[in-house]
């Protein structure tokens, strides 16, 4: 047996839990069916059971599963321990979410039970199926999610509050319990590229997709922390799933004239913006990683420099390669969607926007340190795109507006081009930050 | 055993390890010293495949620490400063766990917890939390932790921190024990009288430059610094030393050879009255004691003002 699922099933399963849960769930049961003999409140009941033990219940274990490990001194263990980063996964997420499991699965057999004792449509089976695949890819998402939300709190060294994890969650059922019915409904379909699907069947794929991400994102992060090397493969794999994905809703079915690798590109380009925001502060700058990689790279060890990159820099390269394309294969034709209108040069500007406040944050990751370059690189972004392009219209200076805040959407080019000096000044100040930090270094110790 | 080149490691504005290069020899414990700040821990972990250094190779047992050190973490075992135990968990099923964590196979497992308690004097606390145990206690379930894989290389650091006089010395004693089974110590410590207790080498840490490594005069690990001293003079006393067997290292000072013997104090009378057959007139052949504080002082006052 994997070790770390064999602690975990001795810390969480007691003679206790397994006689309690149970009991507490059937007794809530039987409350429920006497209240509505048709079994309806009981079914949606049993499914919101086994989405709060699960999702809820669950992530909160598949965090604390690493946290605890870091509040207890006990993570070094785990760090020098033969184990695989994959193996320590899916012990994690296995073993510390066990007893939310148990209890789901007593949720999800009422559920099945009651829909079973009810009307009996002919798909009922099918619809079933689908609707419990759909469940346990949420439960599974959510838990994932968590471990690599833990994760990187742990790579921080803190900062980030569980209870912020908290909220995310009971926001996340905020969302998901009031639709659950339509979704799991069978008539329901969803447009997909532009194609007509039935949603259940749709809902499991995808969220299973999305699951099965989280899991290998958790490995990954895993690796990280367990110091394993790792090309940044799966990254970039994630960023195109999800481009061709989202592209499937937005692009497409918004605007049926537009060609559709153009699409794609707008569509991977943003994504990839997305994802360099969400690397490059989830993980904030370490000069130390750039000064390996950079040492990696100048003995031609590529493997090795390809490993330290920040994640960040992946998806800024990817989503500047994206942009371009889309750029270079020329503005778009007649859209009735203006906002869409010029797609490639739109995205192009995002990506160098993105760039300017990820270099800015990397000024301040090296001058300031960590913990305060995010809070101070966010209010520079607020000064430089909110109050100033604000400000300046009512102090008569309407005209430098368009300095702060270009125009996107109807020029896109002079945006390129004032992003390009934002971008520029932004880079500038990265570089000489960090040359003289790395100048510092040497000259205390090579001189 | 364990092989360090020109190992550089940096936190943000600071250089905590600067062009470390070193060798430790299998069976030894080499006490890492060094003032507060100086890199004694960012050493060890970095030895232990926990923090990527900015440059410099590390190898343990021929396995590259740095590009796998997963696999490393076969022959290394590792004791933080701060260690923590799975305080809900018996000491059985905490040492089960590393044991099976770091590779050993059901068919061993449990015969190798029950050695390896019994080992620590954990014999009979087996089915006890570790949550229930003294300070002492927990140290050598920690311990336990890291020798249950049999490591060729046990990292520790301050491991002494916290404990009484007692249980210091049998923490001593049990070191030595480690050391005779061919296992490679390397103890971070202030505590520098405890050291000397154990230690066959010293490795002082300063600014995150290595100041100095050397085996410590004492008979720690069945090797022992002597010095002679013979009418013929020192040159003469080193030239017939040097091939006589179990010698090695022999230096001359101004007024003595020095050397080190390996072997127990019958080998040094049979290299005494080896001497005496060569027709050297010996007049002092004696094992050189060491107080490692004063020796400590010395070589940090030596780095701080070089003459």
């Amino acid at each position: 047996m994997n070790p770390e699922l064999q602690r975990n099933l001795w810390l969480e399963v007691t003679l206790h839990r397994l006689i309690l849960v149970p009991v507490v769930i059937f007794a809530g049961a039987m409350l429920l069916r006497a209240l509505d003999p048709s079994g309806e409140l009981l079914g949606n009941a049993a499914m919101v059971g086994f989405l709060l033990s699960t999702v809820l219940w669950g992530a909160r274990q598949a965090a604390t599963s690493v946290l605890d490990e870091a509040r207890t001194h006990t993570w070094d263990i785990q760090r020098m321990c033969a184990l695989s980063p994959w193996r320590m996964t899916w012990g994690k997420l296995a073993g510390a979410t066990i007893i939310p499991w148990y209890a789901g699965g007593w949720c999800l057999a009422i559920f099945i039970g009651s829909r079973a004792a009810g009307d009996q449509p002919d798909n009922l089976a099918a619809t079933l199926v689908l609707a419990v695949i759909f469940a346990l890819a949420v439960a599974v998402l959510a838990q994932g999610s968590a471990l690599i939300y833990a994760l990187v709190v742990l790579h921080r060294g803190g900062g980030l509050q569980s209870r912020l994890a908290n909220l995310v969650m009971i926001a996340l059922l905020v969302v998901l319990l009031p639709n659950l019915v339509s979704w799991i409904d069978p008539q329901t379909t969803v447009s997909w590229y532009t194609i007509e699907l039935p949603q259940l069947p749709f809902m499991a794929v995808a969220t299973s997709s999305f699951a099965a991400w989280a899991v290998l994102g958790a490995t990954r992060a895993m690796s990280m922390e367990l110091k394993v090397g790792t090309w940044p493969g799966a990254w970039l794999a994630f960023a195109g799933f999800v481009a061709l994905f989202a592209a499937g809703f937005v692009g497409i079915a918004a605007t049926p004239s537009l060609p559709l690798i153009r699409c794609l590109l707008a569509s991977l380009a943003l994504t990839a913006i997305v994802q360099s925001y969400v690397a490059a502060f989830a993980y904030p700058g370490d000069p130390m990683q750039f000064r390996r990689s950079e040492r990696a790279l100048v003995a031609q060890r590529w493997g090795r420099a390809l490993e330290d990159l920040p994640l960040w820099s992946i998806s800024t390269a990817l989503a500047l390669a994206a942009a371009l394309i889309a750029t270079v294969l020329g503005s778009a034709p007649q859209f009735t969607n203006q906002r869409l209108d010029n797609l490639g040069p739109v995205s192009l500007a995002a990506t160098l926007m993105m760039l300017r406040d990820v270099a800015l944050l990397t000024y301040f990751g090296v001058t300031s340190g960590r913990g305060r370059a995010e809070a101070t690189t966010l209010v520079y972004i607020a000064i430089l795109d909110g109050l100033l392009p604000a400000l300046l219209p009512h102090i008569g200076l309407a005209s430098l507006t368009t300095l702060f805040w270009p125009p996107f959407f109807s020029a896109p080019f002079t945006a390129i081009g004032i992003l390009c000096v934002h971008v520029a000044v932004a880079l500038v100040l990265a570089i000489y930050a960090y040359r003289r930090m790395a100048t510092g270094l040497n000259g205390t110790t090579d001189g | 055993m364990i092989e360090v080149r020109d190992l550089s490691f940096e936190y943000p504005g600071r250089r905590a390890l600067d062009g470390v290069s070193f060798s430790i020899a299998t069976g030894s414990i080499t006490a890492l010293v060094g003032p507060n700040g100086a890199g004694k821990t960012t050493l060890l972990r970095c030895l232990a495949g926990m923090d990527r250094p900015l440059a410099g190779s590390i190898s343990v047992n021929g396995v590259d620490v740095i590009e796998d050190p997963r696999r490393s973490h076969r022959h290394l075992g590792y004791l933080s400063d701060f260690f923590g135990l799975y305080e809900q968990l018996t000491v059985r099923q905490c040492l089960s766990y590393v044991g099976a964590a770091n590779g050993l196979g059901p068919e061993t497992l449990p015969q190798t917890v029950v050695a390896t308690a019994t080992e620590l004097g954990l014999g009979e606390r087996l089915e006890q939390r570790t949550g229930e145990l003294s300070r002492g206690l927990r140290q050598r379930v920690a311990i336990a932790q890291a020798i249950i894989h049999n490591p060729t290389v046990v990292l520790l650091d301050e491991p002494a921190s916290g404990l009484d006089p007692e249980a210091r010395f049998s923490l001593g004693e049990l070191f030595l024990k480690l050391a005779q089974r061919g296992m490679t110590l390397l103890v971070s410590s202030h505590i520098l009288a405890e050291l000397e207790a154990y230690s066959s080498h010293m490795l002082i840490l300063r600014d995150g430059k290595l100041i100095e490594h050397r085996r410590l005069a004492g008979s720690i690990d069945n090797t022992t610094l002597m010095e002679a001293q013979a009418l013929e003079g020192p040159a003469a006393l080193a030239a017939a030393l040097a091939p006589m067997p179990g010698v090695s290292e022999v230096a001359v000072t101004a007024q003595s050879a020095r050397f080190t013997l390996t072997g127990t104090a019958v080998e040094q009378a049979a290299l005494l009255q080896a001497l005496l057959a060569a027709g050297l007139r010996v007049n002092n052949f004696a094992a050189v004691t060491e107080d490692l504080q004063k020796s400590y002082i010395q070589a940090l006052g030596a780095e701080r003002h070089p003459s």
